[in-house]
Parts: structure tokens; sequence; C-alpha cells
């Protein structure tokens, strides 16, 4: 075919539409999707980068610290709250509030149980100007002393009432379970008062490891590019010092043990710990759904019919260490310990009717689907997933879940979730503790 | 770079697509109307049944009805538990209701495979709740409900706002209810309540999901198409106007409040406000509370106050602007005397009081909170439930008006705000109510608070002038002005001729009492001002004690602070002739009052 003019402008439409209609070698693949959405991760200048392919924009910005912090201060949470109220070197907490406000952004802390995170909403046209902000913030960050004061009041308060609060007993509890102290949790003892973490300190914190690149995973939210993305982070976030974060050393459970505190009166409080798969493998799934399932019918039970327990939660937590947890407060301590075993027995002993099963998996489906229904949902279930490195748990939930079969259940009990330990405060006169262990 | 236009076109479609959300109506034979948004972003499918009534459910004298209507109505689901968000159950659903002054909402959440179900369990739930027998566990959720409420200062207080601004039978206003009458209510009684209002035209049901709407129309009828009601509709909720109460002001104890919270509120328009003033109000709550209004200026970055809040609240109650500050404790005072300044402002120079950033970040934070909230699917079902119930006829409209521009704010604060706000109330922790209440009492003056405050004195009405003698004394009193040399607390010459002109007037009625109205120029500070203020009717008191024999106690010092310059403050002669004191008549009730600084 001669080569002439037409060819020429016909090849370049051509190349053109190509160009236009191919996302850029740079987009990466990616590794969960679905009809409705897709997941793809990257690295940027050392950053950790997790992008959800959605119609609306949300930004978050997260570190992995949360109140399973080191010596149990809980300080990383308030430095976390205090970080959402603080200004720059350059503004005053005030100026800096009216800045991004004025750049049309929202900030708020996000502090969990195992990670914390600082989440921004601004609509997308707004995006690059309070990025500028947050890298500043983060760069240059100068606490509020009058907010962060009231916090460190608030936090004090909550350890000196803590000696009534159930809820407090029962956090306290799991860190008896592990082997290493550096896990441990906060001291039971209502003497702990020393524990509480100074402003000075909270500032010193600041120049540390915590808020570096290593530390830190971005999820955005919304319908952006690698390259915007790349343009985001470029003088603000890669202007973080890279840090040096230590591989996590794996943490122990005590296994087979019960740890009682007699407490004839009150409340009490009962925390226990099994051994259950990594995250990795697909039963931790099923583990996952029997922990969900589990923690509504005690609630039903203890908390709503019997009134033994004032809350119940029953959760599966892949890390530091894969384990199940059940977290129980209220009157009656005892009784509601043996009946949480004897419902465990049940389900380990392939009690569980196809009909039970069926209509719990019906709401347990509906659960899964309400953590992925909103832009901020998505981000906060990235953002776990990637800290606790368990995207398994996230590929097509609802199709698992329709998969689980009643044997499931039995079968992931007795091969994966052994090795009981239980912490008990209460009335121990009517303890059977070779009941709690035989599990 | 060839990726940015695939990504850029791909951005536009998606945004397009979100604003591309319409709600769709249709009306079944039986009268009930139905709306659909769909969505296929998700895999869940939202049912929302809004009907109108609410808390016009309580009879006459009672309460409870209305509320524990909200807590039958699931009760026919037999669930597997309840959580702290809502309730699941077996069938894989969560529900969720709330109660509002004229309109109750109730909304179910289901994955698609349980759609069906869900919408039939709605219907079930309709259809049963007259029948069941109340079981006790409802009374003692609904009673564990009243006493949270009650914990939470802000919301306690918020509800006490909504029933000293409106005028609605007793139990029409409280949507929470009280002990002494919740215990009262049989299944008879609930019956008799209610069923009037059941009557499909009286329903609005709404659901989102991704089936096509034509798909739901049809579901939809299938569900609720047959239900005709018992009563033909008799008795449906009269949707009247809502009348204002009487003013009030008030001060309360409340142990879990740790800090103040001083709340006021300004009428704007009733739930089924048409003429978009409720639109105004919003805008101008978005300006009133970012970082740039004048506002946080001198309230929180002055350090009088935490915090600060515009709110405007309507749509699904009688609408009301309401202002939130939590003052610090010693700054009660303070911060009334600002707020009183800054509403000036507001209206007598609408180009000062916020900056044009300020504007504009209010209008960017307004379509950030539409998107969120646009973003959840079962709020966007209570929003188009709101409105259909508050009888908008744009209900299904979902476009986004624009902003307000700052003229039609400034327009707007002129006409609804500048006036004292209708209710007003300080929530405090009994250890500081005593200084407080004392504090709040003798302060209204200046944020023009007190129902018993006089007006200021060159606005007065006519009508009320006082007729004969003492009319003509009211007459010669009211263009007199006292002025001061330089900024001393010392009258000048021809103001002390002034003085004696009044003595005189004085001693010929020495029945009638004066108020001694002190006011400042606007230099400085304004709670210094306000001080000058109380200092220079002081002044003009001790003279008119020492010199010319008037008992003090006729005299009643009633300060101003900066508020109603008569002149703008731009030239030194102006400031000087703001600087003033003025007599005006104050009632025989009138009590000297102490100021605490």
């Amino acid at each position: 075919m001669p080569f002439n003019r037409h060819t020429t402008f016909i090849s370049l439409i051509l190349a053109t539409l190509l160009l236009w209609g191919c996302p850029s070698n740079k987009q990466p693949k990616p590794f969960l999707s679905s009809d409705l959405t897709s997941v793809a991760r990257f690295e940027f200048s050392g950053i950790s980068v997790i992008q959800v392919q959605q119609a609306r924009l949300h930004m978050q910005v997260d570190f992995l610290f949360g109140n399973l912090d080191r010596n149990g201060q809980g300080a990383e949470q308030i430095l976390m709250k205090g970080l959402a109220q603080a200004g720059t070197s350059q503004k005053s907490p005030h100026e800096f509030a009216r800045s991004l406000e004025n750049a049309g952004g929202r900030l708020e802390a996000l502090v969990a149980a195992d990670f914390s995170g600082l989440r921004l909403k601004c609509m997308p046209e707004d995006l690059k100007n309070c990025f500028q902000l947050i890298g500043d913030l983060l760069l240059n960050p100068k606490l509020n002393p009058r907010y962060t004061i009231e916090l460190l009041e608030e936090w004090d308060q909550s350890k000196s009432t803590a000696k009534m609060d159930p809820t407090f007993w029962a956090d306290s509890l799991q860190g008896l379970l592990w082997l290493e102290a550096s896990t441990a949790t906060v001291d039971p003892s209502p003497s702990a008062d020393d524990r509480i973490p100074t402003f000075t300190q909270l500032e010193e914190m600041l120049t540390g490891p915590l808020l570096s690149r290593c530390n830190m995973a971005l999820v955005v939210s919304g319908p952006l590019d690698v390259e915007s993305i790349g343009d985001l982070i470029v003088g603000s976030l890669d202007m973080l010092p890279e840090g040096d974060c230590p591989p996590q050393s794996p943490k122990s459970l005590k296994t087979g043990v019960v740890e009682v505190l007699h407490k004839p009166e009150g409340d009490g409080a009962i925390c226990a710990t099994w051994l259950a798969p990594s995250s990795n493998l697909p039963d931790a799934f099923v583990a996952d759904a029997i922990a969900k399932m589990l923690e509504i019918k005690l609630q039903d039970l203890l908390v709503k019919k019997l009134k033994l327990a004032h809350a119940c939660r029953f959760q599966y937590i892949p890390k530091p260490a894969p384990h199940l947890r059940l977290d129980m407060m209220g009157p009656q301590m005892s009784q509601a310990a043996e009946l949480a075993a004897s419902e465990l027995r049940k389900a380990k002993n392939l009690e569980m009717s196809a009909t039970s099963l069926d209509s719990a998996k019906r709401w347990l489906g509906l659960v899964y689907q309400q953590e992925l229904e909103s832009s901020s949902n998505w981000a906060t279930t990235v953002a776990k997933a990637h800290f606790h490195e368990n995207w398994n748990m996230y590929g097509n939930p609802t199709e698992r879940l329709k998969a689980l079969l009643p044997s499931h259940v039995p079968y992931v009990l007795q091969k994966h979730c052994t090795g009981v330990s239980w912490v008990f405060v209460g009335d121990t006169t009517k303890l059977d503790k070779k009941s709690l262990l035989r599990l | 770079m060839a990726a940015k236009p695939f990504w850029s076109w791909l951005f536009l479609c998606c945004v397009t697509w979100a604003q591309a959300q319409q709600i769709e109506t249709r009306m079944l034979q039986n009268g009930m109307t139905v709306a659909y948004v769909q969505d296929t972003t998700r895999r869940m499918t939202h049912f929302g049944l809004t009907i109108r009534g609410g808390a016009a459910l309580n009879p006459p004298g009672e309460s409870g009805i209305a509320h524990l209507f909200e807590h039958h109505f699931w009760s026919s689901i037999d669930t597997l538990a309840r959580q702290s968000s809502g309730l699941f159950t077996e069938q894989g659903v969560l529900a969720s209701a709330n109660t509002q002054t004229e309109h109750h909402g109730f909304f179910l959440t289901s994955s698609e495979d349980d759609a069906d179900e869900a919408l039939g369990m709605m219907y079930a739930s309709l259809a049963t709740c007259l029948y069941r027998p109340l079981q006790p566990i409802i009374f003692a959720e609904l009673i564990a409900e009243i006493q949270a409420a009650e914990n939470f200062p802000a919301y306690y207080l918020q509800t006490g706002m909504m029933n000293r601004m409106w005028q609605t039978s007793e139990s029409a206003k409280d949507r929470i209810g009280k002990f002494y009458h919740i215990r009262q209510i049989d299944i008879d009684k609930l019956q008799a309540a209610i069923q009037p209002y059941l009557h499909p035209g009286n329903c609005l049901l709404s659901a989102t999901g991704r089936k096509e709407s034509e798909s739901f129309f049809l579901w939809a009828d299938s569900s609720f198409g047959s239900w005709y009601p018992v009563s033909a509709g008799a008795g449906l909720p009269s949707m009247k106007l809502p009348k204002l109460q009487k003013s009030e002001y008030w001060v309360e104890e409340n142990a879990f409040c740790d800090d103040p919270i001083l709340v006021m509120a300004w009428p704007v328009a009733g739930s089924r406000d048409l003429e978009g003033l409720g639109k105004l109000a919003h805008d101008f709550a978005c300006v009133a509370r970012t970082k740039s209004s004048a506002f946080y200026r001198d309230l929180v970055e002055a350090g009088r106050a935490k915090s600060i809040w515009w709110e405007w609240e309507g749509g699904y109650n009688p609408g009301q602007l309401v202002l939130k500050v939590s003052p610090f404790p010693d700054s009660i005072q303070a911060c009334l005397s600002t707020i009183s300044k800054t509403i000036e402002e507001t209206t007598r120079y609408p180009s000062t009081w916020v900056t044009k950033k300020g504007w504009e970040a209010a209008a960017k934070q307004f379509r950030l909170a539409q998107s969120t909230a646009w973003d959840h699917s079962s709020i966007r079902l209570d929003l188009i439930g709101e409105r259909w119930a508050a009888g908008d006829p744009e209900w299904s409209n979902t476009s986004v008006d624009g902003f307000s521009t700052t003229d039609k704010l400034a327009q707007f604060a002129k006409s609804h705000l500048f006036q004292q706000p209708h209710v007003a109330g300080l929530l405090i922790h009994p250890r500081s109510a005593a200084i407080a209440s004392q504090q709040f009492t003798e302060t209204t003056a200046i944020a023009g608070l007190a129902s018993t405050t006089p007006e200021e004195p060159k606005d007065k009405n006519p009508a009320t002038m006082t007729n004969g003698a003492l009319g003509e004394f009211e007459k010669s009193l009211s263009p007199m002005r006292i002025l001061f040399v330089g900024t001393t607390l010392e009258p000048d010459g021809a103001s002390m001729t002034t003085l004696k002109t009044v003595a005189s007037l004085c001693l010929a009625h020495p029945d009638q009492k004066l108020y001694v109205n002190g006011y400042s120029d606007g230099v400085g500070d304004g709670v210094k001002n306000y001080r000058l203020s109380i200092d220079r009717a002081q002044a003009v008191q001790t003279i008119l004690v020492n010199n010319y024999g008037i008992k003090p106690e006729r005299l009643i010092i009633n300060p101003f602070g900066e508020a109603f310059a008569e002149f703008p403050d731009n030239t030194a002669a102006n400031r000087h002739k703001n600087r003033r004191v003025t007599f005006t008549f104050a009632p025989a009730e009138a009590q000297p009052r102490t100021f605490l600084f």
C-alpha cells in the first residue's frame, strides 16, 4: 500500500485513539476486583499506596500504630487525635484549620485498636491544595497544647474511673495472655496512673519513626490514576523521613492457661483467646465468620436474654499472631463464662443446624456489604487489610460466605482453634476452671 | 502522558454518573407514593417507609405514643440478636427507625438476595404492629433510651429549645416521651392513636438498589398495592404552620454538662417552608460557622469560647437558626457581649463579617457535605422522606441549588437575625451554676436576650408612648444625649446643662423610674467597651444622685457596650458622639443590677 498523507493521518488518529483508550502501563493491575470496583496496590517514594476505584473521592493517610502501643500508655492514640487539631511550625492551630477549610477539606483522626489514621475528605478539585496542607502538617507538626492537655486529662480520668468500668478491665486483661510484655496493654492495677503520657513525651514522638514513610499507607478511594496520586505525594508526603521500621517480631500467645482474679462483688470481666488460622489460609475467612456469628449469639443470650453481661465481643484478630478473642464484661461472669464455653463446645461438635447457619450467613453477608458501602468505609477496610496483611479476607466475601457449610464450622474450630486461655476477674468460687480448658 | 485523558474522562463519567442519580416516583392505586433511586455501585438494597404523623400522634396532654409506635413497629420481627447500631434479623436485614415532630421514618437494609424478604417484612410489620400485644421489652428499651438521652446535655438542650420555640400541644412537642405517660399506654390506646395515620395516602415507600426502577415499582405494587386501611384516612395530621411560643430565656443545671453550653435560636420558617427561607438560613449557618467568620474570630480565636456552631434546624422540624457556643466558664459574659456585637456586624456591615475566602469555603463545605450524605444509601432515603413529609413540592428533585450569594445572606440576616433571639438557654454544671446564672441574667441586656430589656431608644414604637404630662416627659428625654470629655467619664459642659434638665423632670415625676443607657465607641475590645458603657452610665447616675438628690433606685444602669452606634466609627468626631448616655422610661418593677466586672 502506498504510503501517503491519508494513511499517515489515519495512522496518527488510530495511535491517538489507542493511547487515549489505554491506561498507562504504569497503572497497576488490580489485585482484587469485582464488577463494582477494584483495588490496586503500588509503592511510590517508599510509601505504600492502595487505590480503590470508586466514583466518589476519599483520602486516608494511615499509620501502623494504635492503642496496642509498646508501653500501654495509649500515647499514640492521643497523638493522632492531637495531630488532627495541631498546627504547624508556620501556622497556629486556628490558622491551619482555617487554611484547610478554605481549601475545601475536612480532617478527622481515625483511631482503631491496631492502626491510626488521618482522614481527609474533600472534593476532587480541592485535592492538591488539601494534600499540600496535610503534608505540611505531618512534616512540621506542632501540637496544640490546650487541646492536647485536655485529651490527656480525659485519658487520665478514664483511667481513674476505669476502676469501676468493666470495659477497661477487659481491655487490660488481654495483656496477660501474651508471652512478650512488649505487646501488653494497660496494667489492670488501679494504681497504674503513672502511665499517663506527658505533653513533652507526645511532642518527642512527633520526631520518632511513627510518622515515617515506612510506617505509612496512603489509601485513595476515588477516581484517580497513578500519575495523579504521584503528583500529590511529590513535595508533600515524600518529604517525610523514610524511617527505619524493623519487621515486627512475631508474638506468641500463652495457651492452656486460666488466670484468675477473685472479685466477689460488682462487675467482672473475661478475656479468652484461642489460636486461629493464619490470615493467609482460606480457613481464616471461616474463623472470622464464626467469631462474628458467635458474637451475635452470645450477645443475644448473655446480654439480652439472661442479662449476665453488659457487653460481649468476639473477634478474629490476625495480628500480631492470629487468634480468636472473646471479651465479656458484666455482673455474672462465672455463669457467662460457662455458657460461652458451652456455646463454643456446641459449635465445635457440629451442633449448628443448616437453618441457623443460613440465617447467620444472611446477616453476615450484610455486615460485609456494609463494610464496603461508602468510600470512607472502603478506605478503612482496605487500610485494615493492608496493615493486617490479610487481603485474603476481602476477596468476594459474599460468594465465599455462600459456600460456607455447617461442616466447615467444627472443622475449622477443631483443626485451628485450640490452646484456649482465659483471664477471669469475678467471683471465682462458682467457676469450674477445668470446664473452661476443655475447649 | 497518554493515560491522563483516559482517566480524566473516566473521572468525568463518574462525577456525571454520581450527579445523574435521579429519584423516580410513582403513585400506587391506593394513593401510596413510591420513590426509587437506582444505584449500581453496591449490592445492598435499602427500603424506607415514611409516615406523616410523628409526635403529632400523641393525644392531647399525653406523650410517648409516637415513640412507642416507633419501637413497636419492628416488634413483629423475631430477632436473632440486637446490636447497638440497630436490629439484625434472622432474615439478614438491618432495621432502624426514628420519630420526628411530624413524621416517622422506618428503614430496612438487606443484601440483594434478601431484598424480597425485606420488603415483605416492611409490609408485615406495618400490618401486624396494630394488633400485636405490647411486649414488656419494648417498654424497657424505650425507658432506657429516654434515660440515655438525658445523659447527652447538648441533645437534651436542643430538644428543649424546640419545645420552647414552637407552639404545639404539650404532647406533640415531646418526641421522646415521659415515663408517667408511657406506663399508661396499652395496645388499644396505641391503635386508636395510630390507625388514622396508617393510610396509604399518608405514607411514602422509598428504596435504593441495583434493580431497574420499573421492576421495583412492580415489586412495590405487589407488596403494598393491596393495602387499604381500616379507616379511610380521616384524622390525618393537620399540617398547619406551627406558631411561636412566648419568648423565653433560662439557665439550667445539668450534672453531665462539664463545660457550659449556651444556645440561642431565631425562628425562620415552619417545616413546610416553601419560600426557600430554610435554604438561606442553612447557607447563612454554613458561612457563619466557618473559621473566617467574625463569630469564630471574636469568640474562639479571641479565647472566649472553646467552640461555636451555627446550625439550621429545619426540614423535618419547624425551622430555626441555632447558635451553640461552648464558652469558657469565666467568659460567659464576654461571649454574650461578643455575640451581640457580631450579629450587629452581620446586619450593618455585611461585607466585613466574613471574608470572600470564608464564603467560598462555606460553599465548598456545603458541596462536600451533600456528596458525603448522598454516599450513604440509608441517609439518602431519610433525606428524601423528610422532604416528602414536609410537603415540599420539589421533594423528588435532586439537583443541587447554588450557594446563596453574600448579598442574599446579608439581606436574610437583616430581616431574620437583627432581633433578639426568641429563645436562649444556658446549660451548666451545678458547681458553676450560681455564678453563671448571675452572669447570664445580668448580661442579657447586651445580647438583647431578656424580654425585659428595653429596645434601643430611637426604635421605640410611638404606639407604646405614654400620654399626658408623663408622655411629654418621655418625649423630651428621647433626644437627650450626655457626651463626655475625650475618653474620660466626665460629661462635657453642654451635657451638664442637659443633666440639669433631666434632674428637674425627674423631680417633677417622682414615681417614674429611668434606664440610664450607657454606650461606648467601637474601638478596642468589646468586653472593655461594655465595662466603659457601665462606667459612663454610673458616672451620670452619680451626678444625678449627688448633685440633684434623685434616689439611686430610680435610675437603672443599662449598658449596651459598643452596640447601637449612632454614627460610623470612622472619625474622631463620630466616636465622640457614640460615647454617650441616654435615658428611657423603665417599668416600675425594674430593679438595679449588679455588674460582675
